[in-house]
């Protein structure tokens, strides 16, 4: 008898430890990667080809590519019309495309995610104003950049490395601020 | 001249028994036979049961606890094109795993990995079963190696006073 009760305190003993060891495991485990991080940053950008949406009528114009060096900063905005947080951010956004195109330093591209051209198009003439509207041409390029849920948006660097990612609306400040630490303008 | 053991053995008993292996063999048979029924496919699966089949084990970024086989949001449908387009392109389900792990990293593959704290959810079972049986094991050794109880000379004594004590009290009844 008192060998038995050895065993069953000795089996309870080792549960408990490994219970503890569990706990500690999972308590100092490193938490869910925040909204900002993305496996992009730091690595080059994935290949971007699609139609130019026309903003006009929707229909759809000529290809679009993005370079590899493209020797300015690329802010990519992944965005769709029934999505309102789109909304939020879209004037900042042709904010930051207008002053960056007159001076120079940077454009904006904006990738139609699950929506319709006509209906990008018609989304953009009432809330955008985009530069670059484009459709993926060959299927695969929001997974290709790690899109979730629009609006997504990540700026490329002028040597073609992504800087960073947004998920959500995205301020003009933010962009700026990204563009000011790395030393541009 | 003495009996060898194994001849006492056979003549205490009236027939022969099966050797030791022969049940754990029959199991060992049964058990691969079933897996192997088990794991076979029924048939080869078409394109969409692939397509499925590999979906079902990559998690929808933007739903509660589902993967992009069964949710209708817009990541998930481009997730099931992205899969068939791959599997088209003669990719394997584990080179799409990877493919998408490489884009959102591990949390989206609702199969656990090898290594890592994910790696306990392979070994533990493992461990549980050779734990499991080692214990079996050892319970069936020592149950067959138990002697039997052999009175000691005060049980011996208890039991005669107790037969004493019962035969007075039963010749002195009336």
């Amino acid at each position: 008898m008192r060998g038995r009760s050895r065993i069953v305190q000795a089996a309870a003993g080792a549960v408990a430890v490994i219970v503890i060891v569990l706990v500690i495991v999972l308590a100092v485990s490193k938490p869910p990667s925040d909204d900002s991080s993305s496996k992009l940053i730091g690595r080059p950008a994935p290949e971007l080809t699609g139609r130019a949406v026309t903003v006009e009528d929707g229909r759809l114009g000529g290809g679009y590519h993005l370079p590899s060096k493209p020797g300015r900063w690329v802010a990519v905005n992944f965005f769709a019309s029934w999505c309102v947080p789109c909304k939020t951010e879209a004037p900042d956004l042709r904010a930051w495309a207008q002053a960056h195109r007159e001076a120079g330093d940077g454009s904006l591209v904006q990738v139609v995610f699950g929506d319709e051209p006509g209906s990008a198009a018609r989304f953009l003439r009432h809330h955008g104003g985009a530069f670059w509207p484009v459709v993926d041409g060959r299927g695969g390029v929001a997974l290709d950049w790690g899109v979730s849920a629009p609006p997504e948006t990540y700026l490329v660097r002028p040597d073609g490395v992504v800087a960073r990612k947004w998920i959500g609306p995205v301020t003009r400040g933010q962009l700026d601020a990204v563009m000011s630490g790395a030393g541009a303008s | 001249m003495a009996a060898s053991p194994r001849s006492r053995l056979a003549t205490s008993r009236p027939r022969e028994r099966a050797p030791w292996w022969l049940p754990w063999g029959a199991m060992a048979v049964v058990l691969a036979a079933a897996l192997a029924i088990g794991a076979r496919p029924r048939h080869d699966p078409s394109l969409d049961e692939r397509v499925d089949g590999v979906a079902q084990t990559i998690r929808c970024e933007i739903c509660v606890g589902e993967s992009v086989a069964t949710s209708d949001s817009p990541f998930a449908q481009q997730a099931r094109q992205q899969i068939r387009r791959q599997l088209v392109a003669g990719r394997s389900p584990s080179e799409i795993r990877a493919y998408f792990v490489d884009k959102y990293g591990n949390d989206i593959s609702l199969l656990p990995s090898g290594s890592g704290f994910d790696a306990l959810v392979w070994v533990l079972p493992v461990v549980v079963i050779v734990l499991g049986a080692g214990g079996l094991a050892l319970a069936f050794w020592r149950w067959r190696n138990q002697r039997p109880a052999v009175p000691s000379a005060e049980d011996e004594e208890l039991v005669e006073a107790t037969l004493a004590r019962r035969g007075e009290g039963s010749g002195g009844a009336p």
